[in-house]
Formats: structure tokens, C-alpha cells, sequence
């Protein structure tokens, strides 16, 4: 090889590092258009991934040095404020320069949470407000799944079709082989018309997972969870985690919001968890009451003021609507919420 | 009447829903004061292995004071309690491989045949604190973790009077004793029951289950007049007593207008019989101790624990509280509980309760009873205490490992059931000296 193609071979390869946070790093190179992810699965190295579209945020990494660039014409799920502080999904970010990525989990995460496949059995089915399910159901004998955190997803499949959808458990890993699903039911699409039609106790759903790095991270600090609509569904799993585990030195905010009030769910499970947790306080937002409304009228993310951020280590974790999550990070970080400390999951409403 | 058969009329799934973190505490309740000893099961030196809500825990007494740490050494987790060794008075000695810890912070102060190890001085063990009172010993049964000031005692024991007696009168017997009173004499006595903790506590202040107490002697003998049952009439007949800095639960206002004596079932044509009219009135607290106020003679005050062990055994406590002003009044209570009390009710009528707490067990130990139980309006009071006990616990404690019954049908208890006894248990349930010579 002559010096000038050493070179031109040298200017296509960068070297990337990727660092989890239980410190363990992997160093590995990556070749022209080739994503963080092919470089990290080509390598062995336990990155988080799912849906390999850029849409599933699974994947995510922030950018430490270097320049990572992301491809912007396929679907992406990463907020600009999270785009703009350096974070990245791998499946559709590229190593311009050597670089270095920090991964929020422990580099045995993938390793002990592997995804399996089963299938679940519908045991309740209830219609909790105008446009929401809730869905009990019992997993199979031979599942595999013996285990998840509090926050993480599985992606359940269509009955008569081929699709696939994603849904946070709201139960825990105690609840298991029971899992609680909240789903939202739209005016069209498949599995909100399966819900709507043709949905029965007794029904036989495929079931992938668990999935997602947004989970709860068992830190003695204060938690500040901030849902909208249906991502209350992780945030109970959190939450009762949190009670199961005598969390209760540290507050816990949740903040609940939709639009209208008859858009509300789940209200007693969240009173009685209040009396239960003297640390939790529910704060339910409804941001554009109709009539008599003694809650919050707000946005969920602005029931949280000044006087909540009693700590420079709290931890949040957001699940809602783009927008809210997008607003929510703007507030948090404006009220001292370090940035890295704020933990976001994709709520896609298509 | 359709589906009447399976009507669930007081206790239906949305009730269940609301005390959840009750039916979650299998082992208990944690970061509680429990009853660990009569004061004179721990003569000075003596070692006493316990365990509370799936804990191991020993006690020591060392120049008179008891000391409270994990029983389960760092090294290989064998109990000190099994084997008692102590090698000065600061100390507590592993009599398996020599690590000893000290009594005051649980620090791993030196092996004994390895002086220079260089774990010494970087590890311990679970130090719990201790309060000694009217001849109980108390330990405060934390998580590992708990970093918090220590609630003082009297918030995890029975209300106090005559603070109380405003809110709650009592005509007929002014100023019931506390165990935290000055001049109190304490006399009871403690056993294991083959049951999970909870049906214990229910049973305790069940208003329903007087039946089993019908035929008793104590009760023939002195022609008590107790109902057949307790029935509760309006919202009034259970007290919820919410405190943050005080003692928390419910108390039943029996013998008010609220609650009716049932004296007789025409359709079985059976009476309660019994002349003397007997006034009583039930509490229970937080994490799980009743009061029995009146009981079982005038002027004295019956205190009952149930003290979670494992999840399907509890530590049963019985004592009577009476103020003894002179030591007249002191003998002749004494002679009273030895010759009286002591057998015909604490172990007579009470045996009765344990015997129906470990009847109960099969039903709840593989958790479906909790499900396919028919509760009825007697019960009111037992779905109230659930509540109480979901919102007012300090925490509920987590399945054990590595501790006696974290695994069922282990094989050293197979061959204690052989055997009738395990030849190692002995020592867990009185200790023994350990001698130097």
C-alpha cells in the first residue's frame, strides 16, 4: 500500500469508543457508511437496539468528543433539544471523526434483559375512559421473560395481521407472569381497530420483548416522572417499584396530564398510592378544562416549579407526546435538572 | 337471586385493590419496633438468636446492656446464635473461623486466627437498635440502608392514657396502662405459631370469632356474658387513629351505641350464657400489636404481638400491663397471672386463637385464599386494620435469602421433622453460654 492510499484509508475510518456507564468501554473502528450500530453489533459491542429505523430510540448514545453525524431524512425519534446536547441514535448516526459515546446503562444491561417470544392471554379487558384500554393478560407457561425494569416496553402483535406495536407495562416484575397494559385507542389504525372491534377475554396476543433503556434508575435521590396520557403506564410500573423497594425517603412527583378532563384514567390507583407513599404526591394536570376542574390546570411539565428541585442529583423521566417531552426537558433544565439526568421515552402517536 | 352463591358482598375486588401493599407483605412489615425478649431470657452474657419479618438477628447482654446485630456472620452466613462464643464484652465471636464483630457499631474488629487480614476494619455486619422497658427487649427491625432519625418506640405501641381519654372515654375502667407507664408490671409470655403473620393480627380483633371462646373455662368459671358475636351498626363503630408522630391503627368502639352484642341465633336456638357482664375494647396498632383494654380483669391491660417470622410462622406475644402501686398489690397479681391467668386465659382461651390462626393457613399459604375468601359485614373491622396497615408501614420487608425459610422444605428441616426436633434448633430457641474453659 502506498503512503497516499494509507492515508485515504486512514481519512475513511474512525475509531469509536463506546463507554457504558458501569465504566466498561469498547474501542472498535468503523468504516465508511457504516452506522454506530453496525460498528457496535459487527464488534460485540451490547448496544440496545430494536427497531434499526430510527424510530424506536432504543439505541440512544450522547456524544462525548468527536463529530457524529445523523442521518435526517429517515424517521427519528431523538428530540432536537436531544439532538442539540449531543445525544444520537446509533442506527442512524455516523463517525465523521474518531469519537467517543456514552451509553446510560450498564455495558451487561442487553445481556440481562434479553428480548424472548411468547405469547399472552387477555385476561381483563376494560374500557378506562373515553379512548383507553386497560389490558390484563397472563403470559404463557413457557415464556422466557422472567424479568424487566420498571419503564421498559414489549411490542405485541396485531391479532390478524403482521404488525407490530409497542406498549410500556404498567405492572411490575413482580406482577409476572401477569403483565397491565394501558393502551390508547385512536379513531383508525390496526390495533386500535382490533382493540375497538374485535378485542375479548380469552384473546392470544404474540408478545417480543422486553425492550427500551428508559427505566427506572434506583438512585436515593428525589423522582420526578411527568406523563402524558398514556405514558402514565411506565410511570406506574416505576412508581410502584419504587414502593415495593421502601423508596420512601426521597419525594416522588408524578405529574399527570391530558387535555380535557374525561381524557383521565387511573385516577384511584393514584390516590391510593398517594396514601400509601407519604413521599408520592400526584400532581394531575388538565390543561384545557371544560367546566368545574379543581386539579391543575396546566400542562403536567408546569406543575413542576422551583420549590420541586430540592436536590442537584434529582432524576426525571419523561414519557408523552414529542412536544411535551420537548417542553417538559426546556422546563426541567431551566429549573436546575441537570441534563443527563433526564430520562426520555418515545410515545408515538401516529 | 341469581349467582347468589358467589355474591361478594363486602369484600369485593375494588376493596382488595385499596390495601395492596398488605397482601404484598408476606414477610412482614420493616423499619418497626418488635418485642425480641423477656428481659430475663437475657441474663448477663447470654447470646439469644431471633428472627423478625425473614431477619436473622442476636442478642447479646453485655454489661447489662442488650446489644442487637445480624445473625448471620459476613464470612460463610452461619448464625452466631448456632454456637455461642463471645471472647470479651465488646465482642461477638463467629465460632466457626473466628471473625469477630464489635457489639457497639458491628465493625469487623479482628479473625481470630488471622490478626493481620486485611479485611479487618473494612466491613461489618447489620446493627439494630435495642430499647429495653418494663421488662421487654425491643428491636428496631430496619432495612440495611435506613439512614433516618429512629421513631421513638411509642409510636409503634399502643395509645397512651389518660392523653386519650377525651377522644377515646371509657367510663368503666379510667386510665388503662401503658408498658411505657411508671409502676407497671409486665407478665406474659411468648410462643411460635404455625401461621402467616396477618391471619394472626385479624384474629386478634375479629369481632366474629367469639364463638371459639364460648366453651372456655375461664369463661364457664367466672359465668362471663361474652356475645356470640360483636356486630357493627354505623360509620362511628371503628376509630381510625392516624398519627405521624404517635402510635397509628384503629380502635372498635366496643360496648357503645355503634356495636350490638349478638346474644342469641334463634335459628339454632343457641344463647350466649353467662351472667357477669364482661366490658372489653379492642386496638391494634402498628405494625401489628393489639389492646386489649379490660382484659382479662379489671384495670388490666392485655397486649398481644404477632411477630412475623417467616412468611407462614409468627412469634406470638401475650402480656398483661397493670400498674402496681405497692408491693401488696404487685404479689397479689403476680399470684393471680402464675395461678390463674397465665394458664386459663393466656395459654386456655388463647390457645383457642392460635389453634383457629393455624386452621386458616392452608387456605392463605399458596395466596389464593386472600382471593377466594368471603368476607361479611363482621368483618369490617379486618378490612379496615388491611388499609390502616397499607398506609400508615414504615415499609414492607422483602422476601429473604439465605435465611431460615426462604426456601420451603429445605432438607435439614426433613430431618427435623424425622427426628421431631432439629438437634441445632435448640440452641437457636434459648441460646447457650459458651464456655471458655
Amino acid at each position: 500500500m502506498s503512503s497516499a492510499e494509507a492515508v485515504a484509508v486512514e481519512a475513511l475510518t474512525s475509531k469509536v469508543t463506546f463507554r457504558f456507564n458501569d465504566g466498561v468501554e469498547y474501542e472498535a473502528l468503523s468504516n465508511e457508511g457504516e452506522s454506530l450500530l453496525d460498528v457496535a453489533r459487527g464488534n460485540e459491542v451490547p448496544v440496545i437496539h430494536q427497531c434499526l429505523t430510527g424510530s424506536c430510540a432504543s439505541c440512544i448514545c450522547k456524544v462525548d468528543t468527536g463529530e457524529v453525524s445523523m442521518e435526517t431524512e429517515r424517521l427519528m425519534s431523538l428530540l432536537p433539544s436531544e439532538a442539540k446536547e449531543g445525544f444520537r441514535l446509533t442506527c442512524t448516526a455516523y463517525a465523521d471523526t474518531d469519537c467517543v459515546v456514552d451509553l446510560d446503562y450498564p455495558s451487561t444491561f442487553s445481556e440481562d434483559h434479553e428480548a424472548s417470544q411468547s405469547v399472552i392471554t387477555i385476561n381483563e379487558f376494560e374500557w378506562v375512559n373515553h379512548n383507553t384500554v386497560r389490558i390484563v393478560a397472563d403470559l404463557a407457561d413457557d415464556a422466557e421473560m422472567e424479568s424487566f425494569e420498571a419503564g421498559q416496553y414489549v411490542q405485541l402483535k396485531v391479532p390478524g395481521t403482521e404488525e407490530w406495536r409497542s406498549y410500556s407495562m404498567s405492572s411490575t416484575v413482580r406482577d409476572l407472569p401477569e403483565v397491565t397494559f394501558y393502551i390508547r385507542v385512536l379513531e383508525d389504525g390496526v390495533m386500535s381497530n382490533y382493540l375497538r372491534d374485535r378485542a375479548a377475554v380469552g384473546d392470544e396476543l404474540e408478545i417480543d420483548g422486553p425492550y427500551g433503556v428508559f427505566y427506572l434508575r434506583e438512585e436515593k435521590v428525589p423522582q420526578i416522572m411527568i406523563a402524558g396520557g398514556t405514558g402514565l403506564a411506565p410511570m406506574m410500573s416505576m412508581v410502584d417499584t419504587l414502593r415495593l423497594g421502601n423508596f420512601r425517603r426521597k419525594p416522588v412527583i408524578l405529574a399527570f396530564g391530558c387535555s380535557f378532563e374525561k381524557d383521565l384514567f387511573a385516577q384511584e390507583d393514584l390516590e391510593l398510592r398517594e396514601g400509601w407513599m407519604r413521599n408520592l404526591d400526584v400532581r394531575t394536570c388538565v390543561s384545557r378544562p371544560e367546566g368545574e376542574w379543581g386539579g391543575h390546570n396546566c400542562r403536567a411539565q408546569f406543575s413542576i416549579t422551583q420549590d420541586d428541585i430540592t436536590d442537584p442529583e434529582t432524576i426525571a423521566y419523561l414519557c408523552g407526546p414529542p412536544a411535551m417531552n420537548e417542553s417538559a426537558r426546556d422546563h426541567l433544565e431551566s429549573l436546575g435538572v441537570k441534563g443527563e439526568n433526564i430520562h426520555v421515552e418515545l410515545f408515538e402517536t401516529v | 337471586m341469581a349467582n347468589s352463591k358467589n355474591a361478594r358482598v363486602a369484600n369485593d375486588k375494588n376493596t382488595k385493590k385499596q390495601y395492596q401493599p398488605y397482601m404484598e407483605a408476606e414477610w412482614g412489615f420493616i423499619n418497626h419496633w418488635y418485642p425480641a425478649a423477656f428481659s430475663e431470657e437475657l441474663a448477663e452474657g447470654e447470646m439469644k438468636g431471633i428472627q423478625i419479618a425473614g431477619i436473622p438477628i442476636v442478642l447479646r447482654r453485655a454489661k447489662g446492656k442488650v446489644h442487637a446485630l445480624l445473625d448471620q456472620c459476613l464470612h460463610r452466613g452461619v448464625r452466631f446464635s448456632a454456637k455461642p462464643m463471645c471472647l470479651n464484652e465488646e465482642t461477638i465471636t463467629c465460632w466457626y473461623h473466628g471473625f469477630t464483630f464489635g457489639l457497639e457499631d458491628g465493625e469487623l474488629k479482628t479473625i481470630v486466627a488471622a490478626p493481620d487480614d486485611k479485611l479487618i476494619g473494612t466491613t461489618g455486619i447489620q446493627k439494630f437498635a435495642v430499647e429495653e422497658v418494663a421488662g421487654m427487649v425491643f428491636v428496631f427491625v430496619c432495612e440495611e440502608d435506613w439512614d433516618e432519625e429512629i421513631p421513638p418506640l411509642k409510636n409503634d405501641l399502643p395509645i397512651r392514657f389518660p392523653e386519650k381519654n377525651e377522644e377515646f372515654p371509657h367510663p368503666l375502667w379510667p386510665d388503662t396502662p401503658s408498658l411505657l407507664d411508671d409502676n407497671v408490671v409486665v407478665r406474659g409470655m411468648h410462643r411460635t405459631g404455625n401461621a402467616n403473620w396477618r391471619l394472626a393480627c385479624e384474629n386478634g380483633f375479629d369481632a366474629g370469632h367469639l364463638l371459639i371462646h364460648r366453651d372456655n373455662a375461664i369463661v364457664q368459671a367466672k359465668e362471663w356474658a361474652v356475645p356470640l358475636g360483636i356486630k357493627p351498626l354505623d360509620d362511628q363503630a371503628i376509630a381510625i387513629i392516624e398519627d405521624d408522630n404517635g402510635p397509628q391503627g384503629f380502635l372498635n368502639r366496643y360496648f357503645t351505641d355503634s356495636y350490638e352484642p349478638v346474644l342469641e341465633n334463634p335459628i339454632l336456638d343457641i344463647k350466649a350464657y353467662g351472667e357477669n357482664p364482661k366490658y372489653f375494647r379492642t386496638s391494634m396498632f402498628l405494625p401489628g400489636v393489639l389492646m386489649v383494654e379490660n382484659w382479662p380483669e379489671e384495670h388490666v391491660v392485655q397486649y398481644e404481638w404477632y411477630v412475623p417470622i417467616t412468611d407462614d410462622t409468627y412469634e406470638y406475644w401475650e402480656v398483661l400491663v397493670k400498674k402496681c402501686d405497692t408491693p401488696q398489690v404487685e404479689k397479689e397479681f403476680e399470684y393471680r397471672f402464675e395461678n390463674l391467668y397465665k394458664p386459663m386465659c393466656l395459654e386456655g382461651f388463647n390457645d383457642c386463637d392460635l389453634m383457629a390462626r393455624d386452621a386458616m393457613q392452608n387456605f392463605y399459604s399458596d395466596g389464593s385464599g386472600w382471593d377466594n375468601e368471603q368476607l361479611a359485614d363482621m368483618d369490617a373491622s379486618v378490612i379496615v386494620w388491611r388499609k390502616c396497615a397499607s398506609n400508615f408501614n414504615r415499609g414492607i420487608a422483602q422476601a429473604p435469602k439465605g435465611v431460615k425459610g426462604s426456601t420451603k422444605g429445605q432438607s435439614k428441616d426433613f430431618a427435623a421433622a424425622a427426628l421431631g426436633d432439629w438437634p441445632g434448633m435448640d440452641a437457636y430457641a434459648t441460646g447457650r453460654e459458651y464456655d471458655k474453659s
